[in-house]
């Protein structure tokens, strides 16, 4: 049976959507599209300002961060044409689309 | 002047019916904002999602039957055929069930009727024009349809948001509810008319080319304003920052 869930309150859901998020390779379902999208906003915010944030904003921006740091950590940039890579794949020494050899 | 406490409003239908052009008044009792809340929960806005495409699904139709069955005081245009023994319009021909003799399609019309109002796009050639700028103060111009008539220069003056406010509109515009566990990934989007109506009162500070107000301070005008109006305001606000 279908439920109802508060996105905001829907931290495993969160995380399991953000690396979809990052990489762009498919679709991320409309509301947590749309929470994460606050949360990068009030991320970035918070560099220039002070904000309060609620429960849900805190916990959500952790999660954000955790998840960014993991897929930065896990991901490289093509040097050639700028494409993000697995490093497992760049350790393989595989190829990019570009055809660059890493 | 838009009245903001006029007794009753209509909204004008036009239609071909028979090939002929057709021009229909339904008259309504002013809208509360607790019309429009409930109109919007019944919209039961959701974004339904497959691989390649979204699709917004409301229940636009039967949302906008129940506001008008609550709202609507009678209709004016609806003429007896020739050959009907009952003569008068609409309302005084069938008393007691008028309301369920006007088509679904034309009271569908009628509120999407009372709903028109959009930002004013300005003259021609507004980038020409000297960028006056209010360090504390922000004005948006609305145009807005009252009884058939278009209202161009309804000016809000609303106190410039700060980063809290933006960040206030983030959260409104990101609310959501995930139907897990649906066939298809599902949100429901949750009416924001509310507290985009709140953020409103938070920043309003006075109007211009509305009547029937009753006082000219930020107070009365958070009383007396169409939500419909705040709702377009707030909306444009935030997403031209």
């Amino acid at each position: 049976m279908p439920s109802l869930v508060m996105i905001p309150n829907d931290l495993a859901g969160l995380n399991d959507w953000l690396p979809l998020y990052f990489s762009g390779s498919g679709r991320v379902p409309h509301g947590f599209f749309l929470w994460i999208q606050h949360l990068i906003r009030i991320d970035q915010q918070m560099g220039v300002v002070q904000l309060e944030l609620n429960a849900a904003e805190l916990q959500g921006l952790v999660v954000l961060r955790a998840a960014r740091e993991k897929y930065s950590a896990e991901h490289t940039a093509c040097p050639k044409c700028g494409a993000v890579i697995d490093r497992l794949t760049a350790a393989a020494g595989m190829h990019c689309r570009c055809g660059h050899k890493f | 002047m838009y009245d903001l406490a006029a007794k009753e409003i209509f909204s004008v239908v036009k239609f071909r019916e028979g090939g002929r052009p057709v021009s229909v008044a339904h008259f309504f009792r002013p809208l509360a904002l607790a019309d429009w809340l409930e109109y919007e929960r019944a919209l039961d806005t959701r974004i339904v999602e497959s691989e390649d495409q979204s699709e917004m699904r409301t229940q636009a139709v039967i949302a906008a039957e129940r506001l008008w069955d609550a709202a609507a005081l009678r209709v004016n245009g609806y003429g007896a055929p020739a050959s009907s023994a009952l003569q008068g319009e609409l309302c005084e021909r069938f008393p007691a069930d008028w309301k369920q003799k006007v088509p679904l399609q034309h009271k569908a019309a009628a509120v999407r009727g009372l709903q028109q109002a959009v930002v004013s796009e300005g003259p021609e050639g507004l980038l020409d024009l000297i960028y006056e700028f209010d360090p504390d103060q922000v004005a948006l111009v609305i145009e807005a349809a009252q009884n058939g008539e278009i209202h161009a220069e309804l000016i809000h003056h609303l106190r410039r948001p700060a980063p809290e406010d933006l960040k206030r509109f983030s959260q409104i515009t990101s609310a959501a509810i995930w139907l897990r566990g649906a066939k298809q990934p599902t949100t429901l989007l949750p009416s924001r008319l509310k507290p985009l109506c709140d953020l409103y009162d938070r920043l309003i500070q006075s109007i211009e080319g509305y009547s029937g107000i009753d006082g000219g301070d930020a107070a009365a005008v958070r009383r007396a304003m169409d939500p419909v109006h705040k709702k377009v305001v707030i909306q444009s606000l935030f997403q031209e920052e």
